[in-house]
């Protein structure tokens, strides 16, 4: 009875054992795929981050600048819909004294 | 001489004694006239825009016509126009600014309207008039000049003197 339940334990300790070890490989080649994965990609993320507008600079030039077009735009349509209201000369007479 | 014509020596002498003026811009398309401080060295326009240059003032009087109704605009008011008028002052289609004001010519509503316009020369022209409604249109009437006593004098003398006749 003895012996057969060192056998057992044996048998437990040969299979178990195993199973470990590959379990440990396993993770660790998986950590390893993870940390390629993540240096492979960096580039692209730097490469993104290089042509995304920056708002300290351009982007606020560009702003500004539709800022302007946009009033300058609202500005012609006011004038323009005022003169069909008020179709006189703001300037007639100035050059005739 | 007869009754009759000693009457009308005496009419014609009283009213030139009671107008303040000799001198008369008179509408080409016969609507109105006003009186003006001088007499008219130069005159051009027609029944939409007109304008008088008076002898020895750098003082010009214009006038500008407004039909109450047209194809764009089917009905103006004239709270409409002397608002429009003062947008495109306020937009800075010009270089000046307007004021206005709600007062009364010729018995009809009308608003006055005091504004200045600069030139490209830098040089700052005052214009000062009023802006009437008539049966079918609407007239601005303004003194333009470099010189305030002139402009203002000329004026007042159209807004007082101005006489419809229709």
């Amino acid at each position: 009875m003895m012996k057969r339940a060192i056998q057992c334990a044996v048998t437990a300790i040969a299979l178990v054992v195993p199973l470990v070890v590959f379990a440990q490989e396993t993770a660790s080649s998986t950590s390893a795929a993870d940390e390629s994965t993540a240096a492979a990609e960096a580039p692209e993320a730097a490469a993104a981050r290089q042509y995304a507008p920056d708002p300290t600079a351009d982007h606020v030039a560009f702003q500004a600048s539709l800022d302007a077009i946009t009033a300058a735009a609202s500005r012609e349509i006011a004038i323009d819909r005022a003169t069909r209201i008020a179709p006189v000369s703001l300037t007639y007479g100035i050059d005739r004294l | 001489m007869s009754a009759a014509a000693r009457l009308l020596v005496i009419a014609t002498l009283c009213t030139s004694a009671c107008t303040e003026s000799e001198y008369y811009a008179e509408d080409p398309d016969g609507e109105f006239r006003f009186a003006l401080l001088d007499e008219v060295v130069g005159h051009e326009g027609d029944g939409q825009r007109a304008l008088w240059r008076i002898a020895d003032r750098p003082v010009t009087v214009t006038m500008q016509r407004v039909p109450k109704r047209d194809t764009m605009v089917r009905e103006r008011t004239l709270r409409a126009v002397v608002e429009a008028i003062g947008t495109r002052y306020s937009e800075h289609e010009v270089e000046g600014s307007m004021s206005r004001s709600a007062c009364t010519v010729a018995g009809r509503d009308a608003y006055c309207l005091n504004a200045f316009v600069t030139n490209a020369d830098g040089e700052r022209f005052l214009r000062r008039g009023f802006l009437v409604e008539l049966d079918h249109s609407f007239v601005l009437i303004e003194a333009v000049g470099t010189r305030r006593s002139d402009v203002l004098a000329q004026a007042e003398l159209a807004r007082r003197s101005l006489e419809l006749r229709r």
